[in-house]
Formats: structure tokens, C-alpha cells, sequence
């Protein structure tokens, strides 16, 4: 056996593990080689420190420990992300100043003047002077005093308006061939932001699209100041007049009584509409627009 | 559970005054016990685990001690690792294994805490003058030879410290949790003719640097 060999089986030697053949040739070797008798001795230092290795008492409050961990363990991430930044040394000022940041971004973004439908809605106001929807949904309605029913519908032909005197005659401006009658249409649901209209500012009046345009053609001054002290005499009613436009909001449990201006001529209202508006609901509005052309 | 509560302290007191794992435990574990617990647990009976936890918790904890060098992060440590296995439990496909199982969560667990730490500059901080390991000595010598003892120790932690992940994991299995080659093969899943060959290369490494490192030892 030469010394690598010899070497090489210390830690079976010292383990048991090799044949008593392999063990006796190993000890002749160590008798006569001074080199592997010193590494052999450092060996077994070694070795037997390993073992000397004291050995650590485990806390008494170990188990209660892990119990405590196996029922908080939602907390756990949250423990887990906080020690990360600990390790990482993200101090908390840097959180701090991570999530100041977060805050006034989403600020800035706020005040910004971002292009709204709402904005866009005034613009279209100023230019034509009318508030317009711009939705695709948007059922936009004209009414001929005194001219007869054009529309192309199985809808009876409206009678006069007694009421008012003067005749409306809903005319539907679609594509040839649309067959359903022009209806009030809301363009789109009632928003939140809409129950503000019960104490609207101007600038909030201005900013808001109406949920549906009506187009009146009164052939005189005076049919459109019957038709407009109808609109405005109502208490409920929020009216604001723009140009040669009133924008009225009303609730949507009322609508009957607006369609009620209108005589027999009266536009229909989408009933799924209605429906999704919550007509019965009071605080549910609705927001007209009336041209007098 | 409030049962529970009150009587594991005195459980944990009684593990106390038992001798260390794999060396001379009478109390230790049998495969059939530890088998039969396993199955308790995974019919539902928690009270089975923590007598697993009971029976586990000095090797996995001293397995944690001497990889990372810190009570406070070994006994973090450890309780992860039983947190995990009794999460992951319905997941050992033999219950027979469970123990090579557990270390080798335990390892997965001490190698991922031991890169955090060294990251920190945790184990960069330390030298060997400092005396924040807790060496716990049996006694019964003079004051002289145990702080002798104790130095010896500490150069000898040390110098595993430095040693690689391998090396230094089959020392830790071996050579102070006892085990068997078999039940190295098992948790590191080598043969067990690797683990012999592994386990001599990691000694006469351990040697040569003892004694490159500290020849005065």
C-alpha cells in the first residue's frame, strides 16, 4: 500500500468500513510510514472535534412557535417582503418615499386635463351651439310642428296636441329603410356623478352630455314659449338654458310626464333602457336636451 | 388546542433531558412510530404532528445551528421547515421516509437562508474573535481544557464555514447528526458509493485546511 492509498481510506478506516484485510495492510502502513502515521493522527483530531461538536437545546417555546407560524400564515408574506427589505437594506424612508411617490402621480394624474367624454361634450356644445350625445347608441329625435308624420313605421300616425296647440311631429333621422319609431333614448346608463345634477353648477352642466337630443322645428316665437314654460314650469325638473338650448334632467319616474309635452306624438323610450335606468328609482336622472330650431 | 398549548412547554422540557440525536438517543424514533405518526397526521390529528415535531426537532434544529452559525435564524430556521412539511405533507409519497424527507426540506431551507445571510454580509461580519456561538460544553473538565475545547470548536466551525455546499453538507449529516451512509444517500439521493468517496474528500479537505489554516491545532 502506498501512502496515497493509505490516505485515501482514512475515513472508512475510521468509519468501520473497509474488509479486515484492507484494515491490517493499512495499519502495516501506518507503522512503517512516519507521514501517514502524522496525518492519520490529524485525521482522527479532526474527526473526533466533529464529534465533540456540542449539541444546541432547542427553545421551550419551539413548537408553540411553529403552531403560531402554521396559524399566521397570511402574515407570513408580509413578514417574509419586510425581512426582504431589511436584508436588502431598503430603509423605511425609502418605502416612504416610494409610496409619496405613487400618491402624487396618481395626483397629478388626476388634475391633469385629460380628454373626457365630458370635455369632448362641451366642445361639441360651443361649436354647434346644441348639446350633443356622441354615443352610437344615441337616438337623436326632430319634430316638425304641424308637419305630417314621416317616419316610415307601423306606429299610428300621431293626433294634434291640444294641450300646448302646437303639433309635433317626430321625424326620425336614420338611414332609408329604418322602420322603428325615434325614441328617447338615453345614450348611456346614469353615472354617479350624475346625482350631483339635483344642485348642478353651470360649469357642471356644461361638462355633462345629455343622455338624449331633441330637435324642435316651432314655426313660431310663440309655440316655443309654450313648449319651453312647460318644460321649466315643472318644480322637479332641473332646466338650464345654453344658447337656443335647454338642458333639463328630470327623474327617470317622470319621463311619462316629458313625453307627455308631446301629445299623441310622443317619442317612445327604449323599455330596456328604462329598465337598466331603474325608472322607478327617484334618484335616478335623466338629462335632455331640447333645440329649438 | 388550549390543552395543547399548556402541555407542550412540558414536552419541550422533557425532550431537554434526552441525549443528542444519532448520538446514543435512546428515545429516538423508530421508522414504525414516525410512520405511524405520518398517517395520523394526514388523517387529520394534529396532536400527531407535534409529537413528529417533538421527535425532530433537536436534529433539524442543530442541522440549522451548524449551517448558519445563529440560535435566532436557526430557530426560525427549523420551524420553517416543519411549517413546510406539514404543509407539503400530503405530498411524501412513502411515508416510510419521512425523515430523509424532512432533511431534505431541512437542507433546502438552510442552503436558502445561508445565501440570504451571506448576501446581508451576515457571515462577513463575523471573525474569529468573536464568541457569540453559544458553545455549550458537557462539563466535568477543568475551566482550561474546556475553553481549549471550546477554541478548537470554533476554529473548526469556522473552517467549515468556508468549505463548499457539498463538503459541507455531507460533514453535517455524518458527522454531527450520526446518520448512516444509507440515510445520506437518501436525503441527498446518491449512491452510496458517492457518498463515501464525497464524505472522505469533505474530511481530508476539513484536515488540510485545519491544518494550512491553524497548524498550532
Amino acid at each position: 500500500m502506498n501512502c496515497p492509498d493509505c490516505q485515501n481510506q482514512f475515513s472508512d478506516f475510521i468509519d468501520a468500513a473497509i474488509s479486515r484485510n484492507q484494515a491490517r495492510s493499512l495499519k502495516e502502513h501506518l507503522a512503517a510510514c512516519s507521514e501517514c502515521a502524522a496525518e492519520w493522527q490529524l485525521f482522527q483530531q479532526t474527526i473526533h472535534t466533529l464529534h465533540s461538536f456540542p449539541v444546541q437545546r432547542v427553545d421551550a417555546d419551539f413548537l408553540i412557535g411553529i403552531n403560531k407560524k402554521l396559524s399566521a400564515e397570511p402574515f407570513a408574506k408580509l413578514k417574509g417582503w419586510l425581512s426582504f427589505m431589511r436584508l436588502h437594506k431598503l430603509t423605511t424612508t425609502t418605502a416612504l418615499a416610494t409610496l409619496a411617490v405613487g400618491v402624487i402621480s396618481a395626483a397629478v394624474l388626476q388634475l391633469s386635463p385629460v380628454a373626457t367624454d365630458q370635455n369632448l361634450a362641451q366642445k361639441s356644445s360651443v361649436d354647434k351651439n346644441i348639446v350633443q350625445a356622441r354615443a352610437v347608441d344615441q337616438e337623436e329625435s326632430t319634430y316638425y310642428p304641424g308637419i305630417p308624420y314621416l317616419a316610415q313605421n307601423s306606429y299610428p300616425e300621431p293626433a294634434p296636441l291640444r294641450q300646448t296647440g302646437i303639433q309635433f311631429t317626430p321625424v326620425k333621422q336614420s338611414a332609408p329603410g329604418s322602420a322603428h319609431y325615434p325614441m328617447l333614448d338615453p345614450r348611456s346608463p346614469p353615472s354617479p356623478a350624475r346625482s350631483s345634477f339635483l344642485h348642478p353648477s353651470l360649469s357642471q352642466l356644461k361638462s355633462l352630455a345629455p343622455d338624449l337630443v331633441v330637435t324642435v322645428h316651432a314655426s313660431s316665437p310663440a309655440q316655443q314659449h309654450t313648449l319651453l314654460s312647460q318644460l321649466t314650469s315643472n318644480s322637479t325638473w332641473q332646466t338650464q338654458i345654453s344658447g337656443n338650448a335647454l338642458l333639463v334632467t328630470l327623474p327617470c319616474s317622470q319621463i311619462s310626464s316629458f313625453q307627455d309635452l308631446f301629445g299623441p306624438a310622443k317619442p317612445r323610450i327604449n323599455p330596456h333602457l328604462l329598465a337598466r335606468l331603474g325608472k322607478n328609482a327617484p334618484s335616478r336622472l335623466i338629462t335632455v336636451a331640447v333645440a329649438f330650431q | 388546542m388550549e390543552l395543547f398549548f399548556l402541555l407542550a412547554p412540558l414536552l419541550c422540557i422533557a425532550t431537554f433531558s434526552t441525549p443528542a440525536p444519532g448520538k446514543g438517543d435512546n428515545t429516538e424514533d423508530t421508522p414504525d412510530e414516525t410512520t405511524i405518526l405520518v398517517r395520523a397526521v394526514l388523517q387529520g390529528d394534529k396532536q400527531a404532528f407535534n409529537r413528529l415535531v417533538l421527535l425532530y426537532q433537536s436534529r433539524i434544529y442543530n442541522l440549522a445551528f451548524n449551517y448558519v452559525k445563529n440560535e435566532e435564524e436557526a430557530k426560525d430556521l427549523a420551524q420553517d421547515v416543519f411549517v413546510t412539511a406539514y404543509k407539503a405533507l400530503s405530498k411524501l409519497r412513502d411515508d416510510t421516509k419521512f425523515g430523509a424527507w424532512l432533511y431534505q426540506i431541512g437542507l433546502n431551507h438552510c442552503r436558502n437562508r445561508y445565501k440570504r445571510l451571506k448576501r446581508s454580509g451576515y457571515f462577513s461580519n463575523t471573525s474569529l474573535d468573536d464568541d457569540n456561538s453559544s458553545l455549550q460544553l458537557t462539563g466535568g473538565e477543568s475551566p482550561e481544557k474546556e475553553l481549549e475545547q471550546q477554541r478548537t470548536i470554533k476554529l473548526v466551525q469556522d473552517t467549515i464555514a468556508t468549505m463548499n455546499e457539498s463538503e459541507k453538507e455531507i460533514l453535517l449529516l455524518r458527522d454531527l447528526q450520526g446518520m448512516a451512509y444509507e440515510e445520506i444517500s437518501e436525503i441527498l439521493d446518491i449512491p452510496l458509493g458517492t457518498v463515501k468517496s464525497k464524505l472522505s474528500r469533505a474530511r481530508t479537505s476539513l484536515k488540510n485546511k485545519l491544518k494550512r489554516v491553524y497548524p498550532q491545532l
